[in-house]
């Protein structure tokens, strides 16, 4: 290891990350997932980033049209709040399932979603409410979609190792309900074998304008457009159709796979759920006359 | 005695290790680091079945202070992991380092240096290249297919068991019934991972400390390959952080005698949790049949089993194994003809071995799921059934086994049947549709020694009443974390009065301590546990004939106390005087041999709440009943109880160790390998039942082991009960369960 920076600030960051040049560079976030990964096993040149002392990183806060979400909060931290509890409930439903209580104390929602795993739990709920990630590098700012981080590729974002996600944008949206549930081989302490996040819009029982993630199929945050379409029919046929158009979709993504019949049982349990929290937020906030769920 | 003035029996007695456990002061082998020690690391085969072409270890061996020994360095002598006594002719074919790996993680080589860290990158640098050969892991197969694996020609190993006329059985029956049953191959997941030291001492003795669980049995290993006396071999068991069976069987340790003797340094060997997992031993995998003949009243008239164990790569005790589970049929419900037929096949995967239980979970898994699947298709209610052939009190075990003793297993079931509320909940329910609620329950038995078997059971100790009134009981125990010598010390100081508190156990040191037949077959309470009674009288005797002859007055001991005309003398005082005036120290030595092996009984009722889309199976009530005799400390069988309910839960749906086509363990570490953790661990009710085992020290018998035999059943049990099906393919993974709903609605 050649050496460990603190940066106080996202501009002592980028200085720092300026004089580095071509070292083998580690950003850690919460480091959950990097001490499993490297297990103390650095090279010589590896050079390593201490996010957690800048205050750019952090913050939960409702700025009107939007959350601003810091990239170093907690799964804790968030879903102890009560700001995403209500206007970003399956962002607070995912970092609830995720770990067990010391991984949610230091796991971060910026490492979640670099950390790239398809059976991560925040980045399909996070894409599921239309969230943004706003990353710094030497280059400058740029706002980029969940999917557009995660990419193509398996346990592979597509930032470059100077890039820094600061903070999320996540869009405040009325009349909006979002639920986002996970099926591992526990209750808890456990990693997803699938999970989903839902989000439409609300109104006397009915949806529209769903969005609809799945993680674990081959990435942790797929959108399902027949899934959104399905959300919207009538309710005679809505569960129906939804549970049909994820079970086509699973299909479509890991073919012939020998955990295809389970994850697709699976999808189906996930979609009765889901369904029932949306349903029961929705009412619950149509008799609260609180519309500003998302 | 009174039950009720006992001073320690049955009491809750806090563990003498405890306060220093929790506050991390308890040290492990790992925690403290020998003076000098080489740190050894196995180089491990990555193929499941291969030769050594070549290994080249020059860059490795370049690094100054490492240390390499590889199979071509090591004396030629197979052994037998499982053979604990010399002349017990388990088939020897392991060698402590080969050139042809049978699973993936067999020892090739051991690479040491003065760190781990340094050890692991040294590692890294040795050059092998294999000659890949085809696995060997389908149980079906791996008899013809043996001769790529072993060169030695065995293709199985056979076993049998028959007592009645098992023909005329099957002829006379109204009903025949059978089913095939798979139980699977499962990490022992003790939270100490293995490792073991090795230290050359003056004199040509090689001391070793590990954490085992049978002393004696290292000790004969290692003569055994090293061809020195056991005397120049001192084995010490170390403080041990869980074993479950996986340390009873010898691994490491004669390769790091070994190795120590031929480096004369001491070696230190460590594992991670994935080594542990590839490299130690695990459950026995069992598939089979078997097969009840019944008469029109729901008599069981004989049964048959025909059942292949997966040995692994080595056949190790599963042979042993293997005839233990035949030997364990005949004791739990009268069975008037019974054939057994075992067969051990070697497969190209982890070599199995003990496991809590020691073939008890496996086999009263099968016949239990097998009794209740039967029943449900006779029509027999599953309690009344089992009331009719479940064994009484005192009958002989028709196989020829021990006598079965107090036996109090109908009390176990109707006690457990009421108070689990098992005709109110009997018929399963459904809600929204897809959560499937049903009960099952299974019952069970397990040993308490080797009385009666082929092996020999005793054990050796001494009492010392020290000069100020404390006492060393000098014993071969092993205690493996259930409190075994704080409950040994409750025994005593019920017998001789003296305050638990100043009572030390010591446990198995092969120079110091006499013989012990070890730590396994549940007979530590019951045959150790004893003899710390026995030896205590005798102690107490000596101390009132010498008290009487110092005082020349008669010196009896009641009620704790010696007592010398009415008047209480205290008992330091009194040794001291002994000594002085006498010269005579108060030591007695007992050497006590059973003469009974009665069995033990528990009874397990669960609630299953089964969703039929994810295969999730919720527990949501838990009770387990067990036949005991008498709790010595009634907190440590708990413990024991909850821990054995978390392991045969496991079994039942999640735990597993399986391979590819290319023996590729799919498993290696705790990211695949799915234990049950606290969150859904079930709320578990216990009843004990405590009407006292003769032979046993205050009538207590076995409960480690039992604990975990019947639960794999209950769950099993319940989740069919649940869901109308008829799953026999442990475990019962979501898949599994998601596929036979699937199956059901066709």
């Amino acid at each position: 290891m050649k050496g460990l920076f603190a940066p106080q600030s996202i501009k002592e960051f980028l200085a720092l990350l300026a004089e580095c040049g071509k070292n083998e560079k580690h950003l850690i976030a919460g480091g959950t997932d990097w001490l499993i990964k490297t297990r103390g096993n650095l090279s010589e040149e590896a050079v390593l980033f201490d996010l957690s002392k800048m205050p750019e990183l952090r913050g939960i806060e409702n700025k009107e049209s939007f959350l601003r979400l810091g990239s170093m909060e907690t799964m804790t931290s968030i879903h102890s709040s009560g700001v995403i509890r209500l206007h970003a409930t399956a962002l607070s439903d995912a970092a609830a399932s995720m770990g067990s209580v010391q991984i949610r104390n230091r796991a971060t929602v910026g490492g979640n979603l670099a950390n790239a795993s398809p059976a991560a739990d925040t980045p399909s709920a996070l894409a599921v409410l239309g969230a943004s990630a706003v990353v710094f590098s030497l280059s400058g700012r740029r706002v980029l979609s969940v999917e557009e981080v995660l990419g193509p590729c398996p346990n592979k974002n597509t930032l470059s190792d100077s890039d820094i996600i600061m903070e999320f944008c996540i869009p405040l949206r009325k009349e909006y309900v979002s639920a986002f549930k996970k099926i591992g081989s526990r209750s808890e302490v456990s990693i997803a074998r699938v999970n989903m996040a839902v989000s439409a819009r609300y109104e006397d029982g009915n949806f529209s304008d769903a969005r609809v993630f799945i993680g674990t199929l081959g990435s942790a945050a797929k959108r399902c457009p027949s899934a959104e379409t399905a959300l919207s029919m009538e309710t005679s046929l809505r569960e129906q159709s939804f549970k049909d158009a994820l079970c086509e979709f699973a299909g479509q993504m890991i073919p012939g796979r020998s955990t295809l019949p389970y994850k697709k049982s699976a999808l189906m349990a996930l979609a009765e759920d889901l369904l029932e929290m949306l349903e029961e937020r929705g009412r619950a906030s149509e008799k609260s006359g609180e519309k500003s769920h998302g | 005695m009174d039950k009720r003035s006992y001073n320690y029996i049955g009491k809750n007695i806090i563990r003498c290790d405890a306060a220093d456990k929790v506050q991390g002061r308890f040290l492990y082998l790992s925690d403290e680091p020998f003076p000098n020690a080489l740190v050894g690391v196995i180089l491990m085969s990555p193929h499941a079945n291969a030769t050594v072409r070549s290994i080249d270890v020059s860059e490795a061996i370049g690094i100054e202070g490492v240390e390499i020994l590889t199979y071509l360095d090591i004396p030629s002598v197979k052994y037998n992991s499982g053979e604990w006594f010399p002349g017990q002719e388990d088939f020897p074919d392991e060698t402590i380092l080969t050139g042809h790996a049978r699973h993936v993680g067999d020892r090739i080589a051991l690479v040491m240096a003065e760190t781990e860290e340094k050890a692991r990158k040294a590692r890294d640098l040795v050059r092998v290249e294999y000659e890949i050969m085809p696995a060997v892991t389908v149980l079906e197969t791996a008899a013809d297919m043996a001769g790529t694996l072993h060169e030695d020609g065995e293709k199985s190993f056979e076993g049998s068991l028959c007592y009645g006329d098992i023909d005329q059985a099957f002829s006379a029956a109204a009903y025949i019934e059978s089913d095939t049953i798979a139980t699977p191959k499962v990490h022992h997941a003790a939270m100490e991972t293995h490792s073991v030291l090795a230290i050359p001492r003056p004199g040509n003795v090689i001391e070793v400390r590990t954490p085992c669980q049978i002393t004696f049995g290292v000790q004969h290993s290692i003569a055994q390959v090293l061809k020195i006396p056991l005397s120049k071999i001192r084995v010490i068991k170390a403080n041990m952080g869980g074993t479950f069976g996986g340390k009873q069987e010898v691994v490491f340790e004669v390769l790091c005698a070994w190795a120590a003797n031929k480096l004369k340094r001491p070696v230190f060997i460590n594992t991670t949790r994935e080594e542990t997992i590839l490299s130690t031993r695990t459950r026995a995998a069992v598939k089979g049949k078997v097969e009840t003949a019944v008469d029109a009243e729901g008599l069981i008239l004989g049964r048959r089993f025909e059942l292949t164990v997966d040995a692994g790569a080595y056949l190790t005790g599963t042979k042993k194994l293997m005839i233990a589970m035949g030997k364990k049929a005949s004791r739990l419900y009268r069975i008037p003809a019974l054939s057994y037929t075992g067969s051990v096949v070697r497969t190209s995967t982890t070599p199995a071995g003990a496991c809590r239980g020691y073939g008890s979970p496996q086999i009263h898994t099968i016949t239990e799921i097998h009794t209740d699947l039967m029943c449900r298709r006779l029509g027999f209610d599953p309690v009344g059934f089992r009331l009719k052939n479940l064994l009484k009190e005192f009958e002989e075990d028709l196989s020829g086994g021990a006598n079965i003793g107090k036996a109090r297993v109908i009390e176990c079931l109707k006690r457990g049947a009421e108070s689990f509320g098992w005709e109110e909940n009997i018929t399963p329910k459904v809600s929204r549709g897809r959560f499937f609620t049903g009960i099952g329950f299974a019952c069970c038995t397990h040993g308490n020694g080797y009385y009666k078997t082929k092996y020999h059971d005793f054990s050796n100790m001494s009492l010392k009443i020290l000069e100020d009134g404390s006492a060393i009981l000098r014993a071969s125990i092993h205690e493996l974390g259930s409190g075994a010598t704080t409950a040994l010390a409750q025994i005593v100081g019920e017998v001789t009065g003296i305050d638990v508190s100043k009572i030390t156990v010591t446990e198995t040191d092969t120079q110091f301590t006499s013989y012990d037949s070890g730590c396994q077959a549940s007979r530590v309470i019951y045959v150790c546990g004893e003899c710390a009674r026995l030896v205590s009288e005798a102690a107490v005797k000596m101390l009132t004939q010498e008290a009487s002859k110092l005082l020349d007055k008669p010196v009896r001991f009641s009620q704790g106390s010696l007592v010398c005309e009415g008047k209480r003398l205290e008992i330091g005082g009194t040794v001291r005087e002994i000594m002085k005036k006498r010269r005579v120290s108060i030591e007695a030595n007992f050497e006590h041999r059973p003469e009974m092996n009665p069995a033990s009984f528990g009874v397990h009722f669960a609630e299953v709440t089964v969703d039929k889309l994810t295969g999730l199976v919720k527990i949501n009530r838990y009770l387990a009943v067990h036949d005991i005799g008498q709790a010595i400390n009634e907190s440590f069988v708990r413990g024991q109880i909850y821990g054995g309910i978390q392991m045969g839960i496991g079994m039942a749906l999640c735990e597993e160790l399986p391979y590819d086509s290319n023996g590729m363990p799919k498993a290696r570490n705790f990211d695949k390998y799915h234990l049950i953790n606290a969150p859904d661990m079930p709320d578990s009710e216990i009843i004990l039942i405590e009407d006292g085992e003769p032979g046993g020290p205050f009538g207590a018998k076995s409960i480690g082991e039992i604990s975990t035999v019947p639960v794999s059943a209950a769950i099993v049990n319940a989740v069919n009960r649940a869901l109308g099906s008829s799953l026999t393919d442990l475990p019962l993974t979501p898949a599994k369960i998601v596929e036979a709903v699937a199956d059901l609605k066709k």
